[in-house]
C-alpha cells in the first residue's frame, strides 16, 4: 500500500488543482450571473 | 527640460545638415544625452546601484564563506547576481523619474520616431549598468583575487550581458511605471525571460577565470550574442505598442 | 462555436459537449495509466513502478501547459492587430489554465522524483523550464492585475505573452547546454523524460491518448473560461452604462 503512495499523491494533485480551477470558473460565473440580472433590472427600471 | 529636447531635435540644423540616418542617430543619442545629464545632476540613482552592488558581493562572501577553494567556483555566479540586481535598480529608476516628472509625454509629443524613444531609453540604461558595473568590476578582481589579464574579455562579456539585460530591461520597465508595485513587478517579469542571458554569461566568466579554451564556451557565446540580437529586434518592435497612447 | 452560445443566459450545448467527452476521456485515461498500461519492466522497486505510471498525466500536463502558453503567444499577436475583446479574452483564460497545468507539472513531477531519483526537486531541464514557464505565468497575471486601464492592460499583457514565449526556446537550449556540464545534478543519464525505461507500446499508446485527453479537456477548460470572460466583460459593459446615466 506504501508503494503506491506516490502515485496517488500526484494524481490527487491533479484532480485537487483541475477542481479548484472548475470551481474558481463556476463560482465566478454564477456571481457574475448574479450582478449581471441585478444590473439588467437596475437599468430597465432606470429607464422606465 | 522637454522644451529643450525638442527644440534639439527639430531644430532646422538637425534636419538640413545631416543625412536621415544620422539625424534618426543624432535623436537617439540626444534622449540618451538627456538622461545622462539628468542623473549626473542628482547621482541619486547611481549611488544607489553602487552602494547595493557593494552590499551583494560583502554578503555573498559572508553567507558562503567565500575565502579558500570554493571561491574560484562561485565567483561568476556572484560577479553576476551583483550585476543582475544592481541592474534591475537602475532598469526601473529610469522610466519613473521620466513619469513622475511628467516629462514623458513631452518626449512622445515630440516628432520623434517611437523606435528612437526606445534605442535611446536603451543606451542610456546600459551605460547606467555600465558605470556600476566599472566600480564593481576592480573590487571583484580584488575580493576574488584575479589576474589583471582577464579584464579584456571579461569586459566583452559583461558589455553582452547588459545589452541582454537593458534590451528587454527597457522594454518592460517602460510597461511597468503605468502601473502599481512597479518595484516588484519588473525582477518577476525580467527574470524568467533573461534566464539565458544569466546562464551565458556565467559559463563564459567561468571559461575566463578558469582559462578554459575557446572551443568549450563558444556555444555559450553565440546564444548570447544571439539572444541579444533577437531581444533587441523584439523590445524595438514591441515598443511601439507600449508607448502608443 | 458561434459567439451566440458563449454569452450567458443561452442554451449551452457546445459547452455541454465539451464537458461530457472531456469527462469520458479523463476517465478513460485514468484507466488506461492505471490498468492497461504495463508496468515498467526494467525498473528496480514495486514503488518506482507504480509510481511510474505518473508520468501519463505527467506529461498530459506538460503539453498542456506549453501549447496554452503558445496560445496565449498568438493571441497576443491577434490582439495587437485586431484589438478585439474576444483577442484578450482568450490570452488571459489560456494563462490561467496554463498556470493550472504547469503548477500540476511542477507538483507531480517533484512527487514522481521522489521515490525514483530519492530528491524531491532536480534541476533537470524539463522541470527547471516548467518552472521559469511557471513564474512567466505569473509574471503575466500579477502585471494583468497591477493596471486598471483595460486597454492599456490587454495591450501590454499581449506584449508581456508575447515576449515571454519567444524566450522559451532560448530558454529551453540555454537550460539544456546547462545541464550537459552538471550530470552530477540530474541523478542519472537516464532518459530523465521517461525515467529511464523502455516503452511498450501499451504504454505509448496510453501516453499519445492521455496527451490527447489533455488537449481536450484543456479546450474545454478554455471554452468555460471565455465564457466567464464574455460575462465579465457584459457586467463591466453595463457597470460603465449605468454609471453614466
Amino acid at each position: 500500500m506504501a508503494d503506491l503512495l506516490y502515485l496517488m499523491l500526484a494524481y490527487a494533485a491533479f484532480w485537487l488543482l483541475s477542481f479548484v480551477l472548475i470551481f474558481s470558473i463556476f463560482n465566478r460565473q454564477k456571481k457574475l450571473n448574479d450582478e449581471l440580472t441585478m444590473l439588467k433590472q437596475l437599468l430597465k427600471k432606470e429607464e422606465n | 527640460m522637454p522644451q529643450n529636447l525638442s527644440s534639439s531635435i527639430t531644430s532646422d540644423r538637425v534636419i538640413s545638415e545631416h543625412p536621415p540616418q544620422f539625424a534618426y542617430l543624432h535623436k537617439v543619442l540626444a534622449i540618451a544625452g538627456k538622461d545622462i545629464a539628468a542623473e549626473l545632476r542628482t547621482k541619486e540613482m547611481m549611488s544607489a546601484m553602487f552602494v547595493f552592488s557593494l552590499l551583494v558581493i560583502f554578503i555573498f562572501n559572508f553567507a558562503f564563506d567565500l575565502r579558500t577553494d570554493n571561491a574560484n567556483t562561485l565567483a561568476p555566479g556572484v560577479l553576476w547576481v551583483a550585476i543582475a540586481f544592481a541592474g534591475m535598480l537602475g532598469l526601473g529608476r529610469s522610466f519613473i523619474t521620466e513619469r513622475d516628472r511628467g516629462s514623458l509625454e513631452g518626449l512622445l509629443l515630440a516628432p520623434v520616431d517611437r523606435s528612437a524613444i526606445y534605442f535611446g531609453k536603451f543606451l542610456g540604461n546600459v551605460l547606467f549598468i555600465s558605470v556600476v558595473e566599472v566600480v564593481i568590476l576592480p573590487l571583484f578582481i580584488v575580493f576574488f583575487n584575479q589576474p589583471l589579464g582577464i579584464i579584456v574579455p571579461l569586459v566583452g562579456v559583461i558589455v553582452l550581458g547588459t545589452i541582454g539585460f537593458a534590451g528587454v530591461g527597457t522594454l518592460f520597465s517602460a510597461m511597468v511605471i503605468h502601473t502599481r508595485a512597479r518595484d516588484v513587478l519588473l525582477p518577476i517579469m525580467l527574470f524568467p525571460v533573461v534566464v539565458p542571458v544569466l546562464l551565458s554569461a556565467v559559463r563564459l566568466t567561468a571559461g575566463i577565470l578558469d582559462n578554459l579554451p575557446f572551443e568549450d564556451v563558444q556555444n555559450w557565446l553565440g546564444l548570447l550574442v544571439a539572444f541579444d540580437l533577437i531581444f533587441l529586434a523584439v523590445s524595438y518592435m514591441m515598443f511601439e505598442y507600449v508607448v502608443e497612447e | 462555436m458561434t459567439a451566440g452560445t458563449m454569452h450567458s443566459g443561452k442554451r449551452d450545448i457546445w459547452g455541454l459537449v465539451l464537458t461530457v467527452v472531456s469527462g469520458i476521456m479523463m476517465i478513460t485515461g485514468l484507466y488506461l495509466a492505471f490498468v492497461f498500461a504495463p508496468p515498467a519492466m526494467n525498473l528496480q522497486t514495486a514503488v518506482e513502478r507504480f509510481t511510474q505510471r505518473v508520468l501519463y498525466f505527467h506529461v498530459g500536463a506538460a503539453w498542456v501547459g506549453f501549447f496554452a502558453f503558445f496560445v496565449t503567444f498568438a493571441a497576443g499577436i491577434g490582439y495587437l492587430a485586431k484589438r478585439t475583446f474576444f483577442w484578450d479574452n482568450l490570452a488571459h483564460s489560456s494563462v490561467e489554465i496554463g498556470l493550472t497545468f504547469m503548477t500540476m507539472v511542477l507538483v507531480t513531477g517533484s512527487i514522481w522524483a521522489k521515490p525514483t531519483w530519492n530528491t524531491w526537486w532536480t534541476w533537470s531541464p524539463r522541470l527547471t523550464i516548467s518552472a521559469i514557464g511557471w513564474l512567466m505565468y505569473i509574471g503575466y497575471l500579477m502585471l494583468r492585475s497591477a493596471i486598471d486601464n483595460p486597454a492599456r492592460r490587454a495591450r501590454f499583457a499581449a506584449v508581456y505573452g508575447i515576449v515571454a514565449f519567444m524566450s522559451v526556446p532560448i530558454n529551453f537550449m540555454a537550460i539544456r547546454w546547462w545541464r550537459d556540464i552538471h550530470p552530477a545534478v540530474v541523478a542519472s543519464g537516464s532518459n530523465e523524460g521517461t525515467g529511464g525505461f523502455d516503452m511498450s507500446p501499451n504504454m505509448t499508446a496510453t501516453l499519445i491518448f492521455c496527451v490527447v485527453a489533455f488537449t481536450v479537456f484543456y479546450f474545454t477548460l478554455l471554452y468555460h473560461r471565455m465564457r466567464l470572460g464574455n460575462v465579465e466583460h457584459e457586467v463591466e459593459t453595463l457597470k460603465q452604462k449605468a454609471m453614466y446615466r
